[in-house]
């Protein structure tokens, strides 16, 4: 027996000391965290990743966190000194190690690389005061996909404004068995707390040109605008109840795109991922699906909702780690590479290069789509596209936004009759200002 | 007459009762096997309205696929060698400190015994900030030590007050007796006392096993990086995810239970036995 | 007694102590660092301006309980976590002394009917949030479809979409993994009512109802307050199950006030503000928890 009690006190000891003895650290060894969870594009990244490692004669730790708790994680990496020497994530990530000032400035590397070939606006959302933080790598855009089949069949025209995309939403309910029931929805308002409510909400915004911060002067703007704003959200309750499936007010990303292609809603708000999914579950979906942008209220479309990843570089770690990081991020951007990781999910996601973007266009993947992809590059190309919170430049508040659920409260409370407008904005407001106090800006 | 209609009412009562046992069978029973039929369905099936019972061709594509993925074979590791850890430490110290409360009289006894039932009584929530605080300020965010410590705030105070119940029971006169022979006091302990409570010590170690396996608050918390995730936190993440498989989530789940339930039917019986004896008194 | 056998005794008796005291102090360090320490923490955070994006915090005094009792949030919410508790906790002890009285009976695999209603006390939350997604989803969940053709909810409706639909459900849920606990108290409590009194009762030609409303539900009243307060403790407090079926939607009808401290902790990075809200949570359970230790602690 006592041999037993010995043995175990041993185990326990050495299996403490072993998870303890867990974290390690090395002066050659490059710690990459990223965002990207999906299996196609982590592939590629792992597969990139240790080419260049090959190349420079460097050991990488390629680090998944999920989007989701990636301001949890942050916190902890920092409160315990173990941020990563690269990171690539989000506008909001990114401002989030900015606020901390944990990140270096990476005009030298978007110098070498060539700041000609990068697309202005991906490069403005990731500057503050002319210095750039981050390298952008691909950006997302917002527009509205629909089931081309569908608009044939029923003589519908692409909508201009606000009134005929209303019209053709409704137009589109179908009952295709007669029983009274809907099958086939209109239009997909999605609402889930976490980020939907606010993206569908924003993406309307946008468009009438509604801004959480002025894009030119830097102030706070959304309170400045509430009527506007308690207008833009009537509208889109409006349009949830009238053509969006009643459970939509909880979906989330895939409830919304599988809706579509599976084929029981007729039009999505979608960064165009709608594509890779319909290739994978319902190939015959595919030929069907368009997208136009969604339009301003009079037809007089102000901007959209978007959103892209960039490379970040530590600026904790020793001069030569930092140097060495620096180094890896630059290797990462050939055309070919940076067009393959765009590629990796395609129609999704957009290459910042120009030189990748015209690889991008000829690849087999979506040369089906070069109309879709002229004008959603065209919006890239001409400055219109913000992340919320992010239309002065980098801010912090793109991660509050994200990493709370007021919107979708608000949001939510409006759709199931709690609350009117007017109070939802009033309170959304209110909750901006709690954050900016938070943020200090 | 009267004899008869007595008869019939009572087979009435039988019948009413075998039906509400099969009612409260299907209550516990469905969720789970709902959960296990549907994580054999494939694809078709699964998003089928109005949805099939049984899977028509039943598939394991979703356990393959789930198990394929190396990050939820980590899950699985991390979630055993945590739970592993938490089990021995609980076994062993909880052990130590439940035979010296139990078995001695001393001063402070008394408030250590309240101490232990009070932690019991604090909820995880309650110490959630302040765990990271102390935890990311030792620098173990990084690893599954600080996990186990989280899991040890839960455990251990119900651990302790369990394995009380259990020494508890087992009468001083041995110890007495023991002593008057010459044994040593650690002699009566381990020699003793220890053997006649290896049942009580091992369920209890099953308990904290299953309890650390299923913790979720703390977890999700504490756990600083993909590769460290717990069953739960990844499971977890898998269903707020902005995108969601049904099929691996419905194996996936199926796979977490599974083993839990099988443990907790190895050690129902003492389990029952501890809790009804004034583990927690009612 | 000698006064040689009378030192050995004392000396017997001081090594007692000592190897007492060692069997005891790791737990007690334990407990004082990682359990009663941050209790403590806690609170101090509580009167700080702690951010996780700051970092220098500075103390503020009262100004988190100021901000947290002026905001109709909080309310709202602390009105949530009462609905969430009362209704959690009432389901469950009465299903679980229903159940307490169906086992309690003399019959055939009785024991193994005991052990399969133990089962849901051991399943994880996250498998059960998960099942209750998949089986109330809108358009493929099994529930949600029965629901539909009975009529209670609209097509591709789902419970967890509308306010009241979400709490009901994830109460039903909460009742559901937490009735083997009652359950078990309960069954050992009605083991040890003396088959006498209700001998006696039928005597006097008492119906079962009767029996049970003038002997049973009597003879239970201790265990169900120590239980009531134990479960108020637990279900107040508990997080998981909501986090992760509908994390406080739609439209906060669900949100608690565990998600609202989450929620101001790791979504805004407020965590002064945050220790504030679970200091007045641990406030208002305090007197539950003193009492819970004193009926179970003090009689040891």
């Amino acid at each position: 027996m006592k041999k037993l009690i010995a043995l175990v006190l041993a185990l326990t000891m050495i299996l403490t000391l072993g998870a303890v003895g867990y974290a390690d650290d090395n002066e050659n060894k490059l710690v990459i965290w990223t965002n990207l969870t999906a299996d196609s594009q982590t592939a590629v990244l792992q597969k990139q990743f240790d080419e260049v490692a090959k190349e420079m004669g460097v050991e990488i730790e390629m680090v998944t966190v999920a989007f989701d708790d990636m301001y949890t994680k942050l916190a902890a990496a920092m409160e315990s000194g173990d941020t990563p020497d690269i990171m690539h994530t989000t506008e909001g990530g990114s401002a989030y190690l900015y606020t901390q000032g944990l990140i270096s400035p990476m005009d030298d590397v978007i110098d070498a690389i060539g700041r000609d070939d990068f697309v202005e606006s991906y490069l403005r959302s990731i500057t503050v005061d002319d210095v750039a933080w981050g390298v952008p790598d691909w950006a997302l855009h917002t527009s509205v996909w629909y089931r081309k089949d569908l608009f044939a069949e029923k003589g519908l025209e692409i909508p201009t404004n606000w009134q005929e995309l209303e019209a053709a939403a409704e137009a589109l309910n179908t009952d295709s068995d007669g029983d009274g029931n809907i099958d086939v929805y209109g239009f997909a308002v999605p609402m889930a707390a976490v980020q939907l409510a606010a993206q569908s909400y924003y993406e309307f915004l946008f468009t009438s040109g509604v801004y959480t911060f002025d894009p030119a002067t830097g102030e706070y703007n959304f309170g400045n605008e509430k009527e506007k704003a308690a207008h833009v959200l009537d509208y889109m309750i409006d349009l949830y109840k009238k053509a969006s499936p009643p459970s939509s007010t909880e979906w989330s990303w895939s409830e919304n795109r599988n809706a579509l292609v599976e084929g029981s809603v007729a039009m999505v708000l979608d960064m165009g991922a709608v594509i890779g999914l319909a290739q994978t579950n319902n190939p015959d979906m595919v030929e069907n699906l368009g997208c136009f942008d969604l339009p301003g209220e009079n037809g007089d479309k102000q901007a959209s909702f978007g959103g892209g990843y960039y490379f970040v570089a530590s600026s904790q770690a020793s001069e030569e780690k930092i140097a060495l990081a620096k180094e890896f991020i630059t290797k990462l951007y050939t055309p070919e590479k940076a067009a393959e990781r765009a590629l990796s999910r395609p129609m999704f996601a957009y290459p910042s290069l120009y030189s990748a973007f015209e690889l991008y266009k000829n690849d087999p993947a979506v040369a089906q789509f070069p109309d879709e992809i002229d004008s959603i590059f065209d919006a890239f190309e001409h400055n219109t596209w913000y992340r919320y919170g992010m239309e002065a430049g980098l801010s912090q508040m793109a991660s509050q936004i994200e990493a709370t659920t007021f919107f979708g409260e608000a949001i939510q409370g409006v759709a199931l009759g709690m609350q009117t407008s007017e109070q939802a904005v009033d309170y959304i407001d209110s909750q901006l200002q709690v954050q900016l106090d938070v943020i200090g800006q | 007459m009267e004899k008869a209609h007595e008869k019939t009412r009572r087979h009435i009562s039988k019948l009413a009762l075998d039906l509400v046992i099969l009612l409260l069978i299907g209550m516990v029973a469905f969720p789970l096997l709902w959960m296990a039929l549907s994580s054999l369905k494939p694809s078709v099936e699964l998003f089928k309205s109005p949805p099939t019972i049984f899977p028509k061709a039943p598939t394991l594509e979703w356990y393959k696929s789930a198990f394929s993925d190396m990050t939820v074979v980590h899950y699985f590791i991390n979630s055993f060698v945590v739970a592993m850890a938490t089990m021995l430490i609980n076994v062993v110290f909880g052990t130590l400190a439940a035979y010296s409360l139990t078995k001695f009289q001393y001063r402070g006894r008394k408030i250590i015994v309240i101490g232990v039932l009070s932690a019991y009584c604090i909820p995880p929530i309650m110490l959630m900030i302040p765990l990271y605080r102390i935890i990311a300020g030792m620098g173990l965010s990084a690893s599954l030590a600080g996990v186990v410590i989280g899991h040890l705030t839960v455990t251990f105070p119900f651990s302790v007050w369990l394995l009380m119940s259990f020494f508890r029971k087992i009468p001083n006169e041995i110890t007495e007796a023991a002593l008057v022979d010459g044994a040593s006091d650690f002699q009566t302990f381990y020699k003793i006392n220890l053997p006649l409570c290896v049942p009580g010590v091992l369920s209890t170690g099953i308990l904290a096993f299953i309890l650390s396996w299923n913790e979720y608050l703390l977890s999700s918390v504490l756990v600083s990086r993909d590769t460290m995730k717990t069953l739960t936190v990844g499971l977890a993440n898998y269903i707020s995810a902005t995108e969601v498989n049904w099929g691996v989530i419905m194996a996936l789940g199926t796979a977490t239970t599974i083993p839990i339930v099988i443990m907790f039917s190895l050690i129902q019986k003492h389990f029952v036995e501890g809790m009804t004896a004034g583990a927690v008194k009612g | 007694m000698s006064a040689k056998a009378m030192s050995l005794a004392n000396g017997r008796a001081r090594k007692r102590n000592r190897l007492a005291i060692v069997f005891v102090a790791p737990a007690v360090l334990f407990l004082a660092i990682f359990v009663m320490y941050p209790v403590f923490y806690n609170i101090y955070l509580s009167f700080t301006d702690a951010n996780l994006l700051k970092k220098n915090t500075s103390f503020v005094w009262l100004k988190n309980y100021k901000r947290l009792f002026s905001d109709p949030m909080f309310w709202k919410y602390a009105y949530n976590t009462l609905i969430w508790t009362v209704f959690s906790v009432i389901g469950q002890l009465a299903l679980g002394l229903a159940i307490a009285l169906v086992i309690n009976r003399k019959m055939r695999g009785g024991t193994l009917l005991r052990s399969f209603l133990l089962i849901p006390y051991v399943i994880p939350a996250v498998t059960l949030a998960l099942v209750t997604k998949w089986v109330l989803n809108g358009d493929y969940g099994i529930v949600s479809l029965l629901l539909q053709k009975a009529g209670v909810i609209a097509h591709r409706q789902s419970l967890l979409a509308l306010p009241k639909g979400a709490m009901a459900a994830l109460i039903i849920v909460n009742i559901w993994r937490s009735y083997p606990f009652p359950m078990l108290i309960y069954w050992a409590a009605l083991k040890s009512i003396d088959p006498e009194l209700y001998e006696a009762g039928k005597m006097d030609g008492a119906g079962t109802m009767r029996l049970f409303w003038h002997i049973t539900l009597p003879l239970l009243k201790n265990t169900t307050i120590v239980l009531l307060v134990l479960r108020i403790i637990w279900t107040a407090t508990y997080f998981d199950l909501i986090r992760m079926v509908t994390g406080g939607g739609p439209a906060g009808s669900t949100m608690h006030l565990p998600i609202m401290i989450y929620q101001a902790s790791f979504g805004t990075f407020q965590t002064g503000y945050a220790s504030a809200i679970s200091v007045v949570l641990g406030a208002l359970l305090f007197f539950c928890i003193v009492f819970y230790v004193k009926k179970t602690g003090l009689d040891d």
